[in-house]
């Protein structure tokens, strides 16, 4: 038994380096890489944003609202952390993970939608999460979706990236030195997309489907934690839901209720909720590229609005 | 506990040293511990249902054998009968029972008031409930002494190992291994890891991987083209072999490593020359229980009339082998089907015999094999249908394949699987298949998998050190549950 036991030992070690090795070559390269929500993340983990203010949310908030705009306006270093895909949950993790490689923020906007408080099915792009696997509040944040990560996936190295040559493509290129092609550029987390109005909307209404939103209540629970935060810190704090086509809202048949999660918080803890869903904006579909998102101009001529109610408001 | 979970890994282990440090005496109670443990970790209030039959089952089998009387034996196996088939009807056939009663119902504008029950199906429940009988029958048939180690007994039902997919083992096989002292042996505990070692990599590389395209077309059929309904077909065929093939593999080599042996449950089924033949290779235990408990008693009750009894016998032993699987008309439909095709064979025996003769044996055997696998192929259509409508769409869509292969200049610029699915995992999926085909011909031709135990080490550890690597690169991003454990 004494023998088989050393012949395992051995085969596991003679397994475990190499793959090791493999796995801190990948993960170190695309510590590096800049698209997408890699860059977000990359900025969050160097410890280098330490802006004044922070916009978080899914990817209404990365898209709508530009931190450039922003930047100007307030006169406050502007980082937009809002995750593409994201539920509340994803929002607030990113915010945590944040926190602790980066100081405080002054002011935090807090990009809400309709659908944020119901808890994602499946991790949307759950590729972005794996170079950081080892940071406990990822493991926590990403736990409970059809597609989290397993033990296997912590502890059994290069396991996570298995099926996905493009992780092994891109972190040995840039682990080498070696440039990589980026098509989705971040600046600060923002993306301004030059778009214009698409099918996506005329498809959706086709489908004649109504959508009934569930509120988490670990995700309402979340949410207050995060209003708490900011309120022991002095943080301040704006709830904003930006523009939304109008002609989608009757689809979401509880919206009201939803809604009455934000203006109840907003209500028990005195933030501002500024709420841009019947905005003129929104009626407008040359401001938009689908009902969700607003193009360039839609978010640049948004964010100039936002700051400007927001300045207004002098708190 | 998924095998292919990471929790196994640190499981297997523990419980495999723990064995083999405990004297002799110990060990029923630790597997037994162990397999409770096991089983627990799906839903643990169910471990009392898998009680009940135990209970049920180990004094029925006493009284059967002190029964006095052939009518008191009878009686007390209908108890232990009764006992697990009550239990299967409730958990298992309970719903779709009551939604026929609805379907019905609703024929003659009348409304069904029973309620439908919303726990989930306890897993494995269908092996061990058919593991449990084959005691009682076995003992009822003067087969077999009943086991009077209560502990014993319940090991025999709760085995870790095939507890929930099999494969399903009669008494004379594996209870006696529980009473045999069993002592540390390198090379059986090495060919027990190396069959893990393969089941492993067939379940997690190939059957999951699979998986992703079977999941992503039969769950959204109406988006896709026929070429990726016709190639979803084929890759379902490789995938539940791979899948319920592979939890075999690891169970046989599980138990193997701790010295037991159980029975072997495939035998190549693709190389089936002919349906009958097919059944005799794949889910090898299942076929005999059916054989043993109902085949063979259905066909000696209508002995009158043989031709007659031997069709009615394969008819119903197929259509309940079908319902068996789930409790949904598909897999009655699967079931049907295959009664009728074996029931074929056996009507066209003399005449196939007489064609073979006339015909290459080379060109006989290969058309046979093929035409073989694309009617099995057919059948598993029904068997991964959510429904059967779903069933019979993938029918009507099938022509479509030629039509979109004729017009391939207009095909090839739409994309094939609905644009969701990658293109890249497809290529993975053909290489891991051929390099399935391959190994299983090579095997069959020079027992290649035998062979490896006497190479040196360098050979043996580069082909396990391929597997493994393969298996952390290649392994399907998401863990799917075995087909089998919801049966």
């Amino acid at each position: 038994m004494a023998k088989l036991t050393l012949k395992i030992i051995l085969f596991v070690v003679l397994l475990y380096i190499p793959l090791y090795i493999v796995q801190k070559i990948v993960d170190e390269g695309m510590h590096k890489y800049r698209k997408g929500e890699y860059a977000v993340w990359n900025d969050i983990y160097s410890g280098n944003i330490n802006a004044d203010l922070i916009i978080l949310g899914n990817s209404r908030a990365f898209v709508n609202i530009s931190p450039l705009v922003l930047d100007t306006a307030l006169k406050q270093s502007a980082y937009d952390l809002g995750v593409d895909g994201g539920d509340f949950n994803l929002a607030y993790t990113r915010f945590k993970v944040y926190l602790s490689k980066n100081k405080m923020p002054k002011t935090v906007i807090l990009s809400v939608s309709t659908s944020d408080l119901e808890r994602g099915i499946g991790i949307f792009n759950n590729q972005q999460f794996m170079p950081y696997l080892n940071d406990t509040i990822i493991r926590k944040g990403t736990a409970g979706y059809q597609n989290s990560f397993t033990l296997a996936d912590y502890y059994v190295p290069a396991m996570k990236y298995r099926s996905d040559p493009i992780s092994y493509s891109v972190g040995f290129n840039l682990y080498f030195g070696k440039e990589v092609p980026n098509d989705d550029v971040r600046v600060r987390g923002y993306q301004a997309r030059e778009r214009v109005w698409d099918d996506s909307f005329e498809n959706f209404k086709k489908l004649k489907k109504t959508y009934t939103i569930k509120a988490d209540t670990n995700l309402v629970k979340e949410f207050h934690e995060l209003i708490k935060t900011c309120k022991a810190n002095n943080v301040k704090l704006y709830f904003v839901y930006s523009p939304e086509y109008v002609k989608v809202q009757p689809y979401f048949v509880n919206r009201a209720t939803i809604f009455s999660y934000y203006q109840d918080a907003a209500k028990q803890y005195g933030i501002p909720f500024l709420d841009y869903s019947n905005d003129p904006i929104s009626h407008d579909t040359t401001y938009f590229y689908n009902s969700e998102h607003l193009n360039k101009n839609g978010a640049e001529t948004f964010t100039k609005k936002l700051a400007q109610d927001i300045k207004a408001l002098k708190i | 506990m998924l095998f292919n979970s990471f929790e196994f890994l640190l499981y297997f282990p523990i419980v495999t040293a723990l064995f083999f440090f405990l004297p002799h005496r110990f060990r029923w109670q630790l597997l037994l511990a162990a397999s409770c443990f096991f089983y627990m970790f799906f839903k643990p209030e169910y471990i009392l249902i898998l009680a009940f039959t135990i209970v049920v089952d180990y004094y029925a089998g006493i009284l059967i054998e002190e029964a006095k009387t052939a009518k008191q034996k009878k009686y007390y196996l209908l108890i232990s009968l009764i006992a697990n088939i009550g239990v299967l009807a409730v958990f298992k056939y309970y719903n779709f029972i009551n939604e026929n009663i609805t379907g019905v119902a609703s024929l003659f504008g009348w409304k069904n008031h029973i309620p439908a029950l919303t726990m989930l199906l306890p897993i494995g429940l269908s092996f061990h409930t058919f593991q449990a009988m084959s005691y009682t029958l076995e003992i009822s048939r003067g087969n077999y002494k009943a086991e009077r180690h209560f502990g014993i007994y319940a090991l025999y039902v709760m085995f870790y190992p095939q507890l929930v997919a099999g494969p399903i083992e009669r008494p004379q096989n594996v209870l006696h291994q529980f009473h045999e002292k069993k002592s540390f042996d390198y090379s059986r505990v090495v060919d027990g890891l190396r069959m893990m070692l393969w089941g492993m990599f067939k379940k997690i590389v190939i059957a999951d991987n699979l998986t992703t395209y079977t999941d992503g077309v039969y769950n959204n059929l109406h988006v896709q083209t026929s070429i990726a309904i016709v190639v979803a077909i084929f890759f379902f065929a490789f995938q539940i072999y791979c899948d319920f093939s592979a939890y075999t593999d690891i169970a046989r080599g599980a138990a193997r490593v701790m010295g037991y042996e159980l029975v072997k449950n495939f035998n190549y089924p693709f190389r089936s020359r002919n349906v009958t033949d097919f059944w005799r290779r794949w889910h090898m235990s299942l076929t005999t229980w059916f054989n043993d408990y109902l085949f063979t008693p259905v066909v000696i009750s209508n002995r009158g009339s043989i031709k007659f009894g031997i069709v009615f016998a394969l008819m119903v032993t197929f259509s309940l082998s079908g319902l068996w699987h789930g409790a949904a008309w598909t897999y009655v439909g699967f079931g049907v089907m295959h009664g009728f095709a074996t029931s074929y064979e056996f009507l066209t025996k003399k005449w196939r015999n007489r064609l073979s003769k006339k015909v290459n044996p080379f060109i006989y055997s290969r058309v046979s094999q093929v035409l073989t696998f694309l009617f099995v192929c057919y059948t598993w259509i029904f068997f991964r249908a959510n429904t059967m409508a779903d069933a019979f769409y993938v029918l009507k869509r099938i022509p479509g394949f030629f039509t979109e292969i004729a017009n391939w200049s207009v095909t090839r610029t739409k994309p094939i699987f609905d644009g969701s699915l990658p293109k890249l995992g497809l290529i993975y999926c053909g290489v891991f298949i051929l390099l399935l085909e391959t190994l299983h011909y090579l095997d069959n031709k020079y027992d290649v998998f035998n062979k490896l135990r006497n190479q040196n080490i360098v050979l043996r550890w580069s082909v396990y050190y391929s597997l493994m690597i393969i298996m952390i690169f290649f392994a399907s991003s998401t863990a799917h549950r075995f087909i089998y454990f919801q049966f």
